[in-house]
Parts: C-alpha cells; sequence; structure tokens
C-alpha cells in the first residue's frame, strides 16, 4: 500500500510548497501571493496578511481533503473505517 | 576497528550518525568561539577591498562593503544556531508537558480540548504561520509589555510555540501508550501521585522519540530562520546571518560574483544535513522498530 503514504505525503506537501513558494517568488521576482503577504507585512497591511494566510490554510486543508479522498478511493477499506 | 571507536561509532547509530555529529559539534564551537575564530570583524566596512574573490587573505572572499564573508558566516551561525536551539527548548518545555498530559489523562475532556488545540495550530504550515506571526508582532525588534525582545529572540520564541504541536503529538502517542503499562498500574496501588508517576515513570521512557524529533526540528529551524531572514523578515542587517547574507548576494547572481551565494548556501544545506544524519542516526540508536525516518516540515 505505498501509493497511500505518497498520496498523503503529496498532499501536505502541496500546501508546504505554498509556504516556500515566497522564497522562490523572492529570488526570481514572480508577483505571486506571497510577495503580495510579503509587502502586506513590510506595509503593516494586517487585512492583507490576514486575507492571504486565509488563502493558504484553505488551500492546505483542501489538498489535504483531496488526499484523503484519493486514499479513500484508492483503497476502500479507509472509506468504511472513517 | 579499536573497540573504542566501534563503541563511539554505534552510539551515534552508524557513521552517517557520528558524521552528523561531528559536523553538529563543529558549528556548536564555531558558533560559541565566533569571537576568536572569525579573522575580520563581521561589520567592518573595507571599501577598498571590496568584492575580493577567495583568496589567502579572505578565504571566502568579500562583500560589495568589503566585509569578510568568511567572519559573517562565523558571526551568522550564533543567530542560527541560537534561534534554532532556544525554539526546541520552549517547544520541548511546552510540547513534552501538553503531550504527557494529554497522554496520561486519555479520553478526558482535558486531552480532547489540549490536542484538538495543537491540531488547529498544526493546520497551518509552519513556515506560513512563522510568517504571518511576524507579521502580526511587527518586523524588527518587538516590545512586549515593558520588555523590548531583539528580532533573534522573537522569532525564537514564535518559531518554540509553534514547535509545541509537533512535539506534543509525538510526546502524546508514546505518553498513551505508557499510561497504560503494568507498571503504571504498580505505582498507582502503592499510592504514587499522578504527578509524580507523569514526572519519574511515564517520562522517561517518552523522551527518545523527542529527542530524536528534536534534533530534526533543529534543522528546520534552521532552514526557517534562514528562509524569514532572507525574506527581511527576521534578523535585521547589519547584523550578519546565513538568511540575509544570501538576500544580500541576490542582486549579484548574474554578475558571475559567486562565492556571495554558494558560501552561505553551502553552510546552511551542511549544517541541515548534519542534524538529519545525527537525528536519523539517534532514531535508529534509541528505536530500532523505526528504522527509516520521515521528515516533515
Amino acid at each position: 500500500m505505498i501509493y497511500q503514504s505518497v498520496v498523503t505525503i503529496a498532499g501536505m506537501s502541496f500546501g508546504h510548497m505554498f509556504g516556500w513558494a515566497l522564497i522562490i517568488e523572492q529570488v526570481f521576482n514572480i508577483d505571486g501571493l506571497s510577495r503580495a503577504l510579503l509587502s502586506a507585512i513590510q506595509l503593516r497591511d494586517y487585512a492583507m496578511v490576514q486575507a492571504v494566510v486565509m488563502v493558504f490554510t484553505f488551500v492546505f486543508v483542501i489538498a489535504n481533503l483531496c488526499a484523503d479522498m484519493l486514499n479513500a478511493s484508492l483503497n476502500p477499506r479507509l472509506a468504511s473505517s472513517a | 576497528m579499536p573497540r573504542f571507536a566501534r563503541r563511539l561509532i554505534n552510539n551515534f547509530g552508524g557513521g552517517s550518525g557520528l558524521l552528523g555529529a561531528v559536523i553538529i559539534l563543529t558549528l556548536l564551537v564555531v558558533a560559541i568561539g565566533a569571537p576568536w575564530i572569525a579573522p575580520y570583524d563581521p561589520l567592518r566596512v573595507d571599501i577598498v577591498n571590496q568584492m575580493q574573490d577567495p583568496g589567502p587573505e579572505f578565504w571566502f572572499g568579500t562583500d560589495q562593503s568589503g566585509r569578510d564573508v568568511l567572519s559573517r558566516i562565523i558571526w551568522g551561525a550564533r543567530a542560527s544556531i541560537s534561534v534554532a536551539a532556544i525554539a526546541v527548548m520552549i517547544g520541548m518545555l511546552g510540547g513534552v508537558s501538553l503531550g504527557l498530559m494529554a497522554g496520561f489523562y486519555r479520553g478526558g475532556w482535558l486531552e480532547q480540548i489540549t490536542m484538538r488545540f495543537l491540531e488547529a495550530i498544526a493546520a497551518i504550515p509552519i513556515l506560513i504561520w512563522a510568517i504571518a506571526l511576524v507579521g502580526i508582532f511587527g518586523v524588527g525588534d518587538a516590545h512586549w509589555g515593558p520588555f523590548t525582545v531583539g528580532s533573534e529572540l522573537k522569532l525564537s520564541v514564535l518559531l518554540g510555540v509553534l514547535y509545541i504541536p509537533t512535539l506534543a503529538r509525538v510526546t502524546y502517542t508514546t505518553a498513551a501508550v505508557e499510561s497504560q503499562a503494568y507498571y503504571v498500574l504498580a505505582r498507582r496501588l502503592q499510592g504514587t501521585s499522578s504527578l509524580r508517576i507523569i514526572v519519574s515513570d511515564v517520562l522517561p521512557n517518552c523522551l527518545s522519540p523527542v529527542i530524536v524529533q528534536s534534533t530534526l526540528l533543529l534543522a528546520i529551524g534552521i532552514v526557517i530562520e534562514a528562509s524569514v531572514s532572507f525574506v527581511g523578515l527576521g534578523v535585521q542587517p547589519p547584523t550578519p546571518s546565513w538568511g540575509n547574507m544570501l538576500a544580500d548576494a541576490r542582486n549579484y547572481l548574474l554578475s558571475g560574483d559567486w562565492w556571495l551565494s554558494v558560501f552561505p548556501g553551502a553552510t546552511i544545506s551542511v549544517s541541515v544535513v548534519g542534524f538529519n544524519l545525527l537525528g536519523d542516526g539517534l532514531r535508529d540508536r534509541l528505536d530500532p522498530r523505526h528504522a527509516t525516518a520521515a521528515l516533515a516540515t
């Protein structure tokens, strides 16, 4: 059942990568969501910080949800126990 | 191979674990002895010698203000190590005590409240938490009541709080199993108080996974400190840190001045690899059931 752990880790990494994208966006000057977060912090625009973190959290939670559902369809035994 | 050497290697869970320990030890010595080891003052501006190639005088070259890169890396080790170490200490204090409590009183409302609250914190990736918290508390020195907290200490406290869920979960899993063991029942029949059972019987049996996990968290702490300083939210210049050295070097990526980014980057990589090797070695040594290691940042 190795694909299960692969799917779980992939789902978690997807959310984490949104955080690490900050570094990539900074290095390659890409105008992404993380740079919006960064400039909002520097300008002390708290509403903007809140909004971006909210979006990140949603992405993280939804990626985990997708991974769980994919796991359930890959292995029906998980669906009945959960 | 002499017997003491074999025993030393086995104590760190094999040759790679020993290599990790040697790297960490070197890093600690360099961080503590920075004033005596560093060949130059890391803040000294020397315009005559700016942008020097690595050579016999400046081993790792100099940056745009003529500051010696080697000295800055040596002083930057202080920031990285202290942030990671203080964060792990705070995380251990909070995480181990909460995890023990939740594991021992398993099935009660105390466990439910604690673990659900910690899971809520763990639901957001740690780097996003760190950046958001720096956003809340402000860049640079923070003023908490009557105290002024420097940017390094502030970062380590915030990171330490974020480590609590991870360490609590690790402690909780073992504590929940150990609390059901017969020796705990025996201690209770002797009339020992719950607090005493937790501290003197359950805690020692929960420590080895915590030690392994905190070694890995030290590595993550170094990476997080470097990343946060890289985007300008952590250690503020001119104080050297590996992250803000890389941020400075970013302007010279295309001009062929490779030493500005290669040396701080390589230092970060080597120290993270060192902590991970030590963590894996200790895991093999302390917990033979887990032969594999999963590093989740």
